[in-house]
């Protein structure tokens, strides 16, 4: 079940190191799809780029903007997965499988910021399920702990560590963010299918 | 939703089993319920009164002393599970040395939980149709008591109530209970109410101990003397049982049992859950990105067709449709809204077409245009059309709550005309390479035959509305032409015939038609057939169909004219005709649930009517059963007495997780006579047209955003 995502994303991993991201070459057969549905190539609206490892499914991908809505980034890959983002926080992914649908993050960048309440805030996320229904995961969440993590490029970062419980699941996703506020890296909760997802910005 | 090959459910049942990988839904306590030897939730021989998870589809395949019996359990409620058995009996008292095939049906139903010191109870019926080898029924209470310990106990009648049988208590109500009657098995079939819970009744009981997560240790005593296999069969020693249950992986059960102090007996059980697809909620390349009209200018320019070179929009539109599985029917750009008419040839939820089809528009459509109306299209028609504002496709789409934001903001009505197909449309020819298997089921002589070979389809749309379609068989392997066994029935020989077919028609001319679809008014759907419609007939057929937008209710006519083919299925015709025809109700009574009454005449020339109760999965999977009542009595009708069978559809999408809108569809009939038969067209209007409709539309709506 998991396997099929491996080989595609390694193998977009590849081309894109290679420079081709720019262009609009498709990779046929990606996903080990029989390929009923294309993908659709990406055409990017900016410079950055966000690389992306699913460690659960040992997938690696860079990824470009594609389109800004309403404060949402969607970043896509050139195999047929978006991710989207709101200020460096997962709202949702397309093409991996077991997909979040959605999530509200809102609690979350308040307590990234500095502005939330304190304590607990609520975090509420959907999926689809095996009958096409959504249906709805609430977390309570908190922050579990903040330090300054020297080890990684050139300036210290300070890391957030956000605790996320409810009856069934819980999951802790883990920050890091510039003297700006910005997520420049992140390990983020995607589902209970496909496990965690790391981020990391890419400076070209 | 078409139909692929026919008939092919043992092996894509088995392909699903494979597929399998979720474990099923453990609501169930620590100690899971078995199936017993029956294939119904039970111990053994004997019931409890759990029941198995919503939904799970169980085969099972037991065996002792020559009794084989393979099962198919639905729990098509939480309560309620329905069971059909074939069962090969050797050595039974009254089959000589002669091999007895037996069908039957069973139901089991709880009607208490357990709750507190309350044990959960239930009341089942068994082979309450047909011979009656099997007739028997019980009313048993099963607690738990502990985390892996859980006891049973209860009370059977007829042949569970054949050892150590008592007086009935119900005699207390009324003496009738006292006597059980003799069952008139002169065709099978009947139901035999008059039986129920009658005669002798007896005690049986058990426990089952779970001894691991894996391992299953049940003993039981057995109120079942086995009054026909004994002493042909066996030699009954004892009435304790004992047996222990493995799971080899989750669905997938072997037992082993010593039964009756001489016997050894083996099951196995292979379960699945339509609610659980192998694939989770699916895998499909990510939709097209919504743009937003703002979007910066660099996107807009990376645009494959611009604007500019595309003045009307529609070859990049067909195109990137085209990428996305949909094809582009009509197009048509006024003020600020643009129609379009899509055809899903991919999704089997149409929810999913609608929704990328907007997100291409909110890339493509010039920035005036600030309303999508999306129109699905099916043999040309317009079912529906969904009025999308383009604002809300660019704020919803990662709201938590966008699936039913977006679909209340959307206004469904039913369009009542077309748009002009767009230049390019029609003519369209397709055609298609593929292998079928076509399985036949419960002939005496060799219970399970099958063929399997290459077809080839033929699809030709010249204008709107107008279809011709045919498929040509050819068999490469197969031992459908073996069966002799000549029909006896004193009806014309409208279906049972069928072996002739199979021996006569290779290669086989199984369809040629030429169909015509229209829509008289707007809520009015219609369809005109001529050629040879099914492998058996060819003919007229004309429907018109009734449906509203957002109704659950649907009405329809449909009249026919046909003439029985050649066994041959090349273009002659024999003899008979007939005029047919029905009246039929639609009812989506809800939660997947589907009611459907036919009334009319059938093929043998006799009025009848047919009732079908369907339970579909929101993934397509359907399982249903149908029964057919006509004129014929039952003697004349033959064995089984009057047309019944189940029906279970398998979308090839639950499989393999992508997008497809082929499935398989299976019918099972212990016996095809016929009487009750009714003409086997394709492209009824009600399945066509319903997947379009808003009932459907807001099902799938989960989809929208995929």
């Amino acid at each position: 079940m998991t396997a099929p995502h491996v080989r595609p994303l390694a193998a977009v991993m590849l081309i894109l190191s290679t420079g081709l991201i720019a262009g609009c070459d498709r990779v046929s057969g990606a996903m080990g799809l029989t390929g009923t549905v294309g993908a659709t190539a990406p055409q990017l609206i900016g410079p950055e780029r966000l690389r992306v490892t699913v460690p659960d499914r040992g997938a690696q991908a860079v990824l470009g903007p594609v389109s800004r809505t309403g404060g949402v980034t969607v970043w896509q890959t050139l195999d047929g997965i978006t991710l989207a983002f709101r200020d460096g926080a997962l709202k949702g992914t397309r093409g991996l499988g077991d997909d979040l649908m959605s999530a509200d993050v809102s609690g979350d960048l308040a307590m990234l910021r500095g502005t939330g309440p304190g304590g607990h805030h609520p975090h509420i996320r959907s999926y689809l399920d095996g009958e096409n229904r959504t249906v709805f995961r609430s977390y309570q969440c908190r922050r579990t702990g903040t330090d300054r993590d020297s080890g990684h490029d050139e300036t210290a970062l300070r890391r957030v560590t956000m605790r996320c419980v409810s009856p069934h699941d819980s999951f802790t996703n883990v920050y890091w963010l510039d003297g700006a506020g910005a997520v420049i890296r992140s390990r983020q909760w995607v589902g209970p299918q496909i496990g965690y997802m790391e981020t990391q910005r890419v400076s070209r | 939703m078409r139909c692929g090959v026919e008939r092919l459910v043992p092996v894509v049942f088995a392909a699903c089993v494979m597929a399998m990988a979720t474990p099923l839904a453990a609501d169930d306590p620590a100690i899971g319920t078995g199936y017993n030897s029956y294939g119904y939730p039970g111990l053994i021989d004997m019931p409890v009164a759990t029941s198995r998870p919503d939904g799970e589809l169980a085969l099972t395949v037991s065996s002792f002393a020559g009794q084989t019996r393979n099962t198919l359990t639905f729990q098509a409620l939480p309560r309620l599970s329905a069971s059909f058995r074939y069962s090969v009996l050797d050595n039974m008292s009254e089959g000589g040395t002669e091999t007895l095939y037996d069908r039957s049906f069973s139901l089991h139903y709880r009607f208490l939980d357990e709750a507190g010191l309350r044990p959960a109870m239930a009341v089942g019926l068994n082979d309450f149709l047909g011979t009656g080898v099997y007739a028997s029924e019980y009313i048993v209470a099963t607690k738990t008591v502990g985390k892996r310990l859980r006891f049973s106990a209860g009370l059977g009648w007829g042949r569970l109530g054949t050892s150590g049988g008592v007086s009935n208590p119900l005699g207390v109500i009324d003496n009738r209970f006292e006597t059980r009657p003799e069952r008139d098995i002169d065709e099978g079939g009947d139901v035999e109410s008059a039986e129920w819970f009658r005669g002798d009744a007896a005690l049986f009981g058990g426990v089952e101990w779970q001894a691991t997560d894996r391992l299953r240790l049940v003993a039981e005593y057995s109120s079942d003397s086995n009054p026909r296999e004994t002493p042909a069969a066996f030699t009954s020693e004892s009435q304790f049982n004992i047996g222990a249950t493995y799971r080899i992986r989750p669905g997938v059960d072997l037992s082993l049992r010593y039964l009756y102090g001489s016997e050894l007996g083996v099951q196995l059980t292979a379960a699945l859950n339509p609610k659980a697809p192998p694939n989770g909620a699916g895998r499909e390349p990510a939709p097209p990105p919504v743009l937003p009209r703002s979007a910066p200018q660099v996107a807009r320019i990376s645009w494959p067709a611009g604007v500019e070179e595309d003045p009307d929009h529609r070859a990049g539109l067909a195109d990137a449709l085209g990428q996305q599985g949909i094809r582009l029917h009509g197009l048509a750009l006024g003020g600020d809204t643009a129609r379009v008419e899509i055809e899903n040839t991919t999704y089997p939820q149409q929810a999913q077409a609608v929704g990328r089809t907007a997100r291409i528009l909110s890339r493509r459509m010039p920035p005036r245009i600030s309303e999508f109306v999306i129109i699905p299209v099916t043999g040309g028609i317009p079912v529906s059309e969904l009025r999308i504002r383009r604002a809300d496709m660019e704020n919803l789409n990662y709201d938590l709550e966008a699936s039913w934001k977006s679909f209340t903001r959307t206004a469904m009505a039913s369009p009542a005309s077309g748009l002009p197909p767009v230049a390019g449309r029609y003519p369209r020819f397709d055609w298609a390479l593929k292998p079928y298997l076509s399985p036949s089921f419960f002939d005496p002589d060799d219970p399970l035959r099958a063929d399997f070979g290459a077809q080839i389809e033929l699809d030709y749309e010249p204008v709107r509305g107008l279809e011709f379609a045919g498929t040509l068989r050819k068999r490469v392997i197969g031992n459908l032409d073996e069966s002799t066994r000549p029909s006896n029935s004193e009806l014309p020989r409208v279906r049972s015939d069928f072996n002739r077919f199979d021996e006569k028609g290779d290669p086989a001319l199984t369809d040629l038609t030429a169909a015509y679809y229209f829509k008289p008014g707007r809520d009015l759907y219609g369809r005109v057939t001529a050629g040879y419609l099914e492998r058996m007939f060819g003919g007229v057929s004309s429907e018109l169909l009734w449906a509203r937008n957002d109704s659950p209710f649907a009405l329809g006519v449909e009249v026919n004219y046909a003439r029985q083919r050649d066994f041959e299925q090349d273009f002659g015709f024999q003899d008979y005709d007939v005029a047919t025809g029905h009246v039929s109700a639609y009812w989506d009574m809800g939660n997947g649930f589907h009611a459907q009454l036919d009334a009319g005449r059938y093929l043998a020339r006799d009025w009848g009517a047919t009732l079908t109760l369907d339970r579909e999965f929101g993934n397509g999977w359907k399982v249903g059963a149908f029964a057919t009542l006509t004129d014929v009595p039952f003697d004349e009708f033959g064995e089984g007495s009057f047309d019944k069978g189940i029906r279970i559809t398998i979308p090839i999408s639950w499989l393999t997780g992508e997008p497809d809108k082929t499935a398989y569809t299976a019918t099972i009939r212990p016996v095809l006579r016929d009487g009750g038969a009714r003409l086997n067209v394709g492209g009824r209007l009600y399945d066509r047209v319903r997947p379009l409709q808003k009932p459907a539309l807001r099902d799938g709506w989960g989809r929208f955003w995929r």
